[in-house]
């Protein structure tokens, strides 16, 4: 199999070189770039598989790299001093698969790396399961499993819980998940969604009050965690 | 008191007389038999006192003439003549025509006398009232337009009051000339004064007073009376704008002085907050062996902590700079807790004992102005507690629809400076060996503050630490 390639964009070369020597550290190939021109020109050369994308770039706005990179089926994170909420959920909802804020910790975006690439992968060969926790969902049944015994969820929570599984290790916004389970018209009612997540935790997380699967960042989204 | 009804209040006043002067006629012509003239001449004396307290002098003393002829006509022999046949009936007549003018000379009088005193007491009431509503504006602008509108009510004319002659909105060189003139010479000019009465209006200013105000008049110019109510009414709003600019200042002094308090306190902290860190990053640098790594993790944990007081000041500004309500939505806090646990470095991570009662309810706020405020309440906890000793964040019930979050430490207490400790960004009595946090606490403050959520800072009952708990209200129910 081969590695995975990285385009790494950022204008401060200190970070880029730091992003090189992580991403290169977590085995995967790498590609940079220090501003939005190049960037483009590097990705549509080498169609790299994902890419870490800083907002502040010396020619143009980077959240314009996310939309387009997640138009190529790249894995986009942004790695942006950026931390207004507003601003990660645009690129959220752009199609970012992540969103990290410097200072960041290099084993977590590495970690973020990887569910992101290996969600790509997933979207690809339109897999028929996944396992988070002790829990196992069969979309194609519609079936939910945890150790063995089959858990029921009312349809909503299915579907909550199908989205965040379909989007595993990333995060989708309060309004994605309420404009696709509840309807554009309940965009903005929160407090389903708050208490559909309360539900699936009760019979899906082993201790509700600490959820390890389905985990909040707060004004943002939810994500479901996958090892 | 407007022209129009002084008006209709002496046609009142004609009519009236009119109408007794009939009446005494034909009471008379039928009454003579029976009463006698001397008794009925009296009657007459009605008209003219009507007509001289309702319309004036003069109305009266013709009033007394008419009469006095009607007497003649009606009462004196020869009955239905302007004829007198006996000399002492020419004395009587005298004598009656003599009394109705008198008559109509205190009727005037007392009439004048009520007039004055309606006037004093209408110019009186126009006073107080301005000056009570005047004491109710809260800016200059407000007490100038209030106190014009009022000068336009008690002289009957509209006036507009200023304190420069560009407020006014003069269009032409004429009135601007008498605005500046009055204004000058703290005195009047204009339409209807001595100076420059080419003007369309007429201006005056105020005398006394180190605030000169000047007053346009709109229309006819006012009486000297007039006059010196609108000087009087100018005193009083002169007096009133410094009394403003008094209380203004005074209200400035006390902010400026409590937010110079606060800046000082906020840098204080600051200072202790970035140094601390810093000198403790170099020292570690320095004395860095590469042999040896143990000590990278210390400069982890300083850079953690500068990173973290640094998100706590963006935080501040970003809350001073926000012209907005923060916006508010239901949430869960599982999740906060979880979020705000999980932003914590792996040492201070596995000292927190979780505790939320089942059934908590959702509550109303700012998700991620929670976080912050749990984020730094724990962070305060691992600070101020022993290495290793748990940090317990509890949920539970208000029993009002609402929640309360508590951060539960095992650290040494909070000693009697417990309002100090949020008010002043100030750390504790009892904290001055830990890494300071006074950013931190601030943050919690100022955020529970914008929020509208309750901050307290109390002991354990079991005397073993300090609690922080914050009120976060439940969600409002459709």
């Amino acid at each position: 199999m081969i590695t995975a390639q990285i385009l790494i964009v950022d204008d401060e070369p200190q970070i880029r070189r730091l992003l090189e020597a992580a991403v290169t550290r977590g085995g995967y190939r790498t590609l940079a770039a220090a501003c939005a021109r190049e960037a483009i020109h590097l990705a549509e050369t080498h169609s790299p598989d994902g890419a870490l994308v800083d907002l502040g770039l010396p020619d143009r706005d980077g959240i314009e790299l996310v939309a387009r990179f997640a138009r190529r089926a790249m894995a986009v994170i942004v790695v942006s001093a950026r931390d207004a909420t507003a601003e990660k959920i645009a690129a959220l909802d752009l199609g970012a698969a992540d969103y990290v804020v410097k200072p960041f910790d290099t084993d977590e975006l590495l970690a973020r790396l990887r569910a992101a690439l290996r969600m790509k992968s997933a979207d690809t060969e339109q897999s028929g399961e996944i396992a988070f926790g002790d829990v196992v969902m069969d979309f194609k049944a519609r079936l939910i499993h945890r150790q063995g015994q089959e858990v029921r969820l009312a349809p909503k929570e299915y579907a909550l819980l199908e989205l965040l599984a379909r989007n595993a290790g990333r995060v989708v916004t309060h309004a994605q998940l309420l404009k696709s389970v509840w309807g554009p018209a309940h965009e903005n009612d929160v407090e389903y969604l708050r208490v559909a997540v309360r539900a699936i935790r009760r019979k899906l997380e082993v201790d509700p009050t600490k959820p390890l699967l389905i985990r909040n960042e707060p004004g943002v989204g939810y994500r479901l965690m996958v090892t | 008191m407007s022209g129009p009804d002084v008006r209709s209040d002496a046609s009142r006043g004609w009519l009236l007389a009119a109408a007794l002067m009939v009446a005494g006629f034909t009471a008379m012509g039928l009454a003579i038999p029976a009463f006698g003239t001397a008794n009925l001449a009296l009657l007459f004396l009605l008209p003219v006192v009507a007509a001289a307290s309702g319309v004036g002098r003069r109305a009266g003393i013709a009033f007394a003439l008419v009469a006095g002829t009607a007497f003649n006509f009606v009462a004196l022999e020869p009955r239905l003549t302007f004829q007198i046949n006996h000399a002492s009936d020419l004395v009587t007549l005298a004598v009656y025509a003599l009394v109705a003018l008198l008559t109509a000379s205190v009727a005037v009088r007392l009439a004048e006398a009520g007039e004055a005193a309606r006037a004093e007491a209408r110019t009186s009431a126009a006073l107080s009232g301005l000056a009570q509503r005047l004491l109710t504006q809260g800016s200059r602008a407000a007490v100038l337009a209030v106190a014009g509108k009022a000068m336009g009510e008690a002289i009957n004319t509209p006036c507009t009051l200023a304190e420069r002659v560009e407020d006014l909105q003069i269009a032409n060189t004429a009135d601007d000339a008498a605005a500046r003139w009055a204004l000058a010479h703290r005195d009047s000019a204009g339409k209807g004064s001595p100076t420059l009465t080419t003007a369309s209006a007429f201006y005056a200013a105020s005398r006394a007073g180190h605030r000169s105000l000047l007053v346009k008049v709109s229309g006819d110019a006012p009486d000297d009376k007039a006059l010196a109510l609108l000087r009087t009414m100018m005193d009083d709003t002169a007096d009133t704008l410094d009394r403003l600019d008094l209380t203004h200042r005074e209200a400035e002094d006390r902010q400026r002085a409590a937010a110079n308090a606060m800046r000082d306190a906020l840098f204080a902290s600051i200072g202790h907050d970035l140094r601390t860190p810093l000198a403790s990053l170099r020292a570690g640098i320095e004395t860095l062996d590469v042999a040896d790594l143990s000590k990278l993790e210390h400069v982890r944990g300083d850079a953690l902590r500068l990173e973290q007081t640094l998100v706590n000041l963006l935080e501040l500004a970003r809350l001073q700079l926000a012209t907005e309500p923060p916006a508010v939505e239901a949430i869960d806090l599982t999740d906060t807790i979880a979020a705000a646990v999980d932003a914590m470095p792996a040492p201070v991570r596995s000292r927190i004992q979780i505790d939320i009662a089942p059934g908590t309810p959702l509550v109303a706020s700012n998700a991620v102005m929670l976080h912050h405020i749990t984020m730094n309440l724990i962070d305060n906890a691992a600070k101020y507690s022993p290495q290793d000793s748990a940090i317990g964040v509890c949920v539970a019930d208000n029993g009002l629809g609402g929640a309360i979050l508590s951060v539960v430490d095992s650290g040494p207490g909070i000693g009697d400076d417990a309002q100090d400790l949020f008010g002043l960004f100030r750390r504790g009595k009892n904290a001055d060996s830990a890494p300071g946090s006074g950013v931190g606490l601030a943050v919690v403050d100022a955020f529970a503050r914008a929020l509208g959520h309750g901050v307290t800072v109390s002991n354990r009952a079991d005397g073993r630490g300090s609690v922080f708990a914050v009120t976060i209200p439940g969600v409002p129910r459709a």
